[in-house]
C-alpha cells in the first residue's frame, strides 16, 4: 500500500522512466565499436610526424605454436599461441585473447549463432545444418613489436543450393604491453588516419562501381545502401605485409556485402609517408623478446598505384601484345630503363624476323620497388610458323637508374658466391641437369631479383636456349646473414 | 483506507493510460509472422528500420531477416507471390507486362520522396540551372559554363555507368526524349590489375557537373567541397523535395498485390508507414517524407 505522496511520486517517476526506456527510437546505424576499453592509450604520448620513410620491418622473434582442434575433416579448427616474450604476463594475456578470438568464432560454424549478415536468415530453410566449416586464426603481421591476428570462420549450408558465408575478426597487439591499438596508431599524429582510410574506402567503392559489370567474383562486392559517413576509430582492421586492411562487415551496415566480409587495403606506401608502423612501435633498444630480433623484411608495394597497361596492335604483319605493369610514380630514370629494355627486345624481334617469319610477339614488363631498389623484369615470347622462342630478363636498379650489381648487395670481403654456387648446384640437381659450376662463372650466368625476405636467382637464358627449362632458386637474406648485407642500410 | 484505495486506483489508471499512450500505434509482428518483404538496394535501410520498429527488435536483430533482391527480382517475387510487399522504384513496362501476364494487378503506393540532384564544386559560381539547361548540357549542346552564367571554361559533364540505378533515373527523369552525349571515360584498375576504360566517376573540380539521388549525397563522406545546384531556382532539401517544389522529383514505393484483403498485414503495414509515426521513421532513416 502506498503510505505517502512521496511513494506515489516515486512510482510515477519509475513508471515514466520505464516507459521512456520502452520507446523504440531507431538509430539506423549505431556505432558497434563504441565500447572498446582495451585500446592502448599510452601510444598517444609518443608524437610522430610525417614524412616517415619505411622500407623494411624487423620480424618479432616469437615462437608460433599452431593448435589444431579440428573435429573432423569437414569441420577444421586451428588457432595459435605465442611464446618468446620476456614478460609472461603480457604473453599470457595475448594468448588468452587469441584463444578467445578463436572461441567466439565457434558458434558461427556450429549453427548455434546465425552469421550476422543481412538477409541470411531469410534464405536458410528451418532446421538446416552447416555441412562443412573451418576456423583459422593466424598471425597476419608479426614484426616491429606488433602482432596482428585475424580469425576467419567459413561455413557452408547445403539446401537446394549451397550457401557460403565467412565471418572475420581481428586483433592488433602492441607486444610491449599486450594491449590492442586502434586504427589511428597506424598513422603519424599529424595525419588524419580515419580520413585516409575513408578516402581509400571511397576510392574502392568508386572503382568497384565503375567495374561492376566486369567483376565476375560473386564473393567480392561492396555496394552502398546508405550514404557512407566514414568509419569510426574502432573500425575492425588487421595489418599485413601489404599494409592496413579494413574489414567491412555487419558493423558497417551502410554497405551491402552479401554473406562475406570485404576488405579494403591501405598500402604501406600510400599517402604522404604518414604510416608510423616502425616509429610508433619499434625500438631497437627494447628487449621484450627472449631471443634477439635480427630478421628483416622489406615491405612490398605491390598493387600500389599499379595497373597493367595492355596494348595489342599489328606492325609489319606481326601481331604484338605488349603489357606494362608499373607504379604510377615510378621515377623517370626507371621508366627510361624499361623503355631501353623494350627497344633491345624490339631489335631482337627484327633480327629474327629477317631469318624466319614471325607471327606474333608477346612482351611483358614489370617494375616494382623493394626497399631502396627497383626490380624490372621482362618476358619476351616470339611465335614463329613452327615454334616459339622466349627469354626472361631480370634487373635490379637504384632509383637513379643505375644497375645494381650482385656484389653491391654484400659487405666488402664477404664470400657470397660460395653460398650461391651451392644453391645453384642443388637447383641443377633438382632439375635433373648436371653442370659443374665454375664459381667464377656464377655471376655471369645468373640474374637476380630482390624480394621481401629473399633474393631470387635466374639462370640467364637467351632466345637460342629457350627450349630448356630455366633454373630458378631463392636464397633468404637470413641465410646470407643480415650482417653481411648492405641492402638494409639505406 | 478509502483515501489509499483511491490513490491506488489513480496510480493504476495512470500506468494503464501511460502504457497505451506509449504503445506504438502500428501493427505488431514477430520475426516469424513478419510479411515477406523484398525490394531495391536503396530501400534496405528503410525496410530494416520498419521491421525493427514493427517487431520491437533491434536493427541488428532484424537485419538477417530482411533480404532485398534488387528492384526487378523484387517485382518478379511479388508477382509470383514469393514476396508480400516490396519497397522499390516504380515498375518498368516489362514488370507491368509480367504482372498482366500473370493476372496480377499491382498497387503502387508512394511512401518516400526522392529527388534527382545535380552537383558541382563549391568554387563553381553557378548556383542554379534550369531543367532545360541541364538537358542541353548533357545532350552536348551547352558546352561552356559561361553559357549558363559561369566562368569561360568547358563543362565536364559526368555521367554514371550504363544500367546503374542513377543512370536509369537520369535518362527517365531528366533526359526523357533526348540522347545524352558520350560520357567522359577513364582508365580504372579492374580485377587482376587490368586497366579498363569505364565511364568516368564524378571528379569534384570547379568545372565539373554530376548527378545522384538526394539520399546518397546528403552526409556522404568527402562531400565537403560539393554543392547541390538549384534547379529552376529551387534548392533541393527535405522540404522542397517533399512538397514537390523541387522539380526533378521521384518516389520510392511500397508495392503490393491489389487483391490483398482490406485488413491484411501488409495493408496495415503500409497504412502505418504513411502515418505520422511511420513518416517520422522514414525521416529518421535518412529519407524524405512523402507528406
Amino acid at each position: 500500500m502506498l503510505k505517502s505522496s512521496k511513494q506515489f511520486i516515486s512510482i510515477i517517476f519509475l513508471v515514466l522512466l520505464s516507459l521512456m526506456g520502452c520507446s523504440t527510437a531507431v538509430d539506423v546505424f549505431p556505432n558497434p565499436h563504441s565500447n572498446n576499453n582495451s585500446v592502448n592509450n599510452e601510444l598517444s604520448k609518443k608524437e610522430l610526424y610525417a614524412p616517415i620513410e619505411i622500407s623494411y620491418v624487423i620480424d618479432n622473434p616469437l615462437e608460433i605454436e599452431n593448435i589444431d582442434v579440428s573435429e573432423s575433416d569437414k569441420h577444421q579448427r586451428t588457432y595459435f599461441q605465442i611464446s618468446g616474450l620476456v614478460d609472461k604476463t603480457v604473453e599470457n594475456t595475448i594468448n588468452q585473447s587469441i584463444k578467445s578470438l578463436f572461441e567466439q568464432m565457434i558458434p558461427y560454424t556450429t549453427g548455434e549463432k546465425l552469421p550476422p549478415f543481412r538477409g541470411i536468415a531469410s534464405v536458410l530453410p528451418k532446421g538446416i545444418t552447416i555441412s562443412d566449416s573451418s576456423i583459422t586464426v593466424r598471425p597476419q603481421f608479426n614484426s616491429n613489436n606488433v602482432l596482428s591476428v585475424m580469425a576467419n570462420a567459413y561455413g557452408t549450408y547445403i539446401s537446394d543450393r549451397n550457401i557460403y558465408f565467412s565471418v572475420s575478426d581481428a586483433i592488433n597487439f602492441d607486444l610491449r604491453t599486450g594491449e590492442t591499438f586502434s586504427i589511428e596508431a597506424f598513422f603519424t599524429d599529424d595525419a588524419n588516419g580515419l580520413s585516409l582510410v575513408n578516402d581509400a574506402i571511397t576510392e574502392e567503392l568508386t572503382r568497384l562501381s565503375l567495374t561492376s559489370s566486369m567483376n565476375g567474383d560473386p564473393y567480392s562486392y561492396l555496394n552502398l545502401v546508405a550514404p557512407f559517413k566514414g568509419i569510426s576509430a574502432n573500425q575492425k582492421f588487421f595489418i599485413s605485409n601489404s599494409g592496413l586492411n579494413v574489414i567491412i562487415d555487419h558493423n558497417n551496415p551502410e554497405f551491402e556485402i552479401g554473406f562475406f566480409n570485404q576488405r579494403v587495403n591501405v598500402p604501406f606506401f600510400s599517402g604522404n609517408r604518414q604510416i608510423a608502423i616502425t616509429e610508433r612501435f619499434y625500438d631497437k633498444n627494447s628487449t621484450i623478446f627472449i631471443k634477439e630480433a635480427v630478421n628483416k623484411r622489406f615491405l612490398h608495394d605491390f598493387k600500389f598505384n599499379k595497373g597493367i597497361d595492355r596494348n595489342s596492335f599489328t606492325k609489319n604483319g606481326i601481331q604484338w601484345y605488349v603489357s606494362k605493369e608499373r607504379a604510377e610514380d615510378l621515377p623517370d630514370k626507371l621508366i627510361k630503363a624499361m623503355d631501353t629494355l623494350q627497344a633491345v627486345q624490339d631489335k631482337k624481334v627484327s633480327v629474327i624476323a629477317q631469318h624466319s617469319p614471325v607471327l606474333s610477339v608477346e612482351q611483358t614488363f614489370n617494375a616494382n620497388h623493394i626497399g631502396a631498389y627497383y626490380n624490372i623484369s621482362s618476358y619476351l615470347y616470339i611465335g614463329r610458323t613452327n615454334d616459339m622462342v622466349g627469354e626472361t630478363v631480370n634487373y635490379v636498379y637504384y632509383e637513379d637508374g643505375e644497375l645494381v650489381k650482385l656484389e653491391d648487395l654484400f659487405v666488402e670481403g664477404y664470400d657470397y658466391l660460395t653460398l650461391i654456387s651451392q644453391a645453384l648446384e642443388q637447383a641443377y640437381k633438382e632439375n635433373g641437369r648436371s653442370k659443374a659450376t665454375n664459381i667464377e662463372d656464377v655471376k655471369e650466368n645468373l640474374m637476380f631479383r630482390m624480394e621481401d625476405t629473399y633474393i631470387s636467382f635466374f639462370e640467364k637464358m637467351d632466345l637460342s636456349s629457350s627450349n630448356q627449362s630455366q633454373i630458378i632458386f631463392h636464397i633468404p637474406y637470413q641465410q646470407f646473414g643480415f650482417n653481411h648485407l648492405t641492402i638494409f642500410d639505406n | 483506507m478509502k483515501k489509499q484505495l483511491s490513490l491506488m486506483t489513480i496510480v493504476i489508471l495512470l500506468i494503464v493510460s501511460l502504457f497505451f499512450v506509449y504503445q506504438d500505434k502500428g501493427p505488431k509482428f514477430s520475426l516469424d509472422n513478419y510479411p515477406k518483404v523484398d525490394g531495391s538496394t536503396v530501400t534496405i535501410p528503410l525496410s530494416e528500420a520498419i521491421a525493427s520498429k514493427l517487431t520491437g527488435r533491434s536493427l541488428e536483430e532484424v537485419r538477417p531477416y530482411i533480404l532485398h533482391n534488387k528492384t526487378h527480382e523484387a517485382y518478379v517475387n511479388l508477382i509470383n507471390k514469393k514476396a508480400d510487399i516490396i519497397f522499390v522504384t516504380s515498375p518498368s513496362a516489362e514488370e507491368l507486362d509480367l504482372a498482366n501476364e500473370k493476372g496480377v494487378v499491382l498497387e503502387v503506393i508512394p511512401i518516400v520522396s526522392e529527388a534527382f540532384v545535380f552537383l558541382t564544386h563549391t568554387e563553381n559560381p553557378v548556383n542554379n540551372l534550369t531543367v532545360e539547361q541541364i538537358r542541353q548540357i548533357y545532350a552536348g549542346n551547352i558546352t561552356n559554363w559561361s553559357e549558363v552564367g559561369g566562368y569561360d571554361v568547358p563543362i565536364i559533364a559526368y555521367q554514371r555507368p550504363v544500367n546503374s540505378g542513377s543512370q536509369t533515373g537520369f535518362l527517365e527523369l531528366v533526359m526523357k526524349d533526348l540522347t545524352p552525349m558520350i560520357p567522359p571515360m577513364e582508365r580504372v584498375v579492374a580485377e587482376m590489375g587490368a586497366l579498363i576504360d569505364a565511364v568516368a566517376a564524378y571528379n569534384n573540380v570547379p568545372d565539373a557537373i554530376g548527378y545522384s539521388y538526394f539520399y546518397f549525397v546528403v552526409d556522404m563522406w568527402g562531400n565537403e567541397k560539393v554543392k547541390l545546384l538549384e534547379v529552376n531556382g529551387v534548392y533541393p532539401n527535405h522540404e522542397t523535395i517533399r512538397t514537390g517544389e523541387y522539380p526533378i522529383k521521384t518516389s520510392y514505393y511500397a508495392v503490393i498485390r491489389e487483391d490483398e484483403p482490406k485488413d491484411s498485414k501488409v495493408r496495415k503495414m503500409v497504412e502505418w508507414i504513411l502515418s505520422e509515426e511511420g513518416q517520422s521513421l522514414v525521416e529518421e532513416a535518412g529519407y524524405v517524407k512523402i507528406k
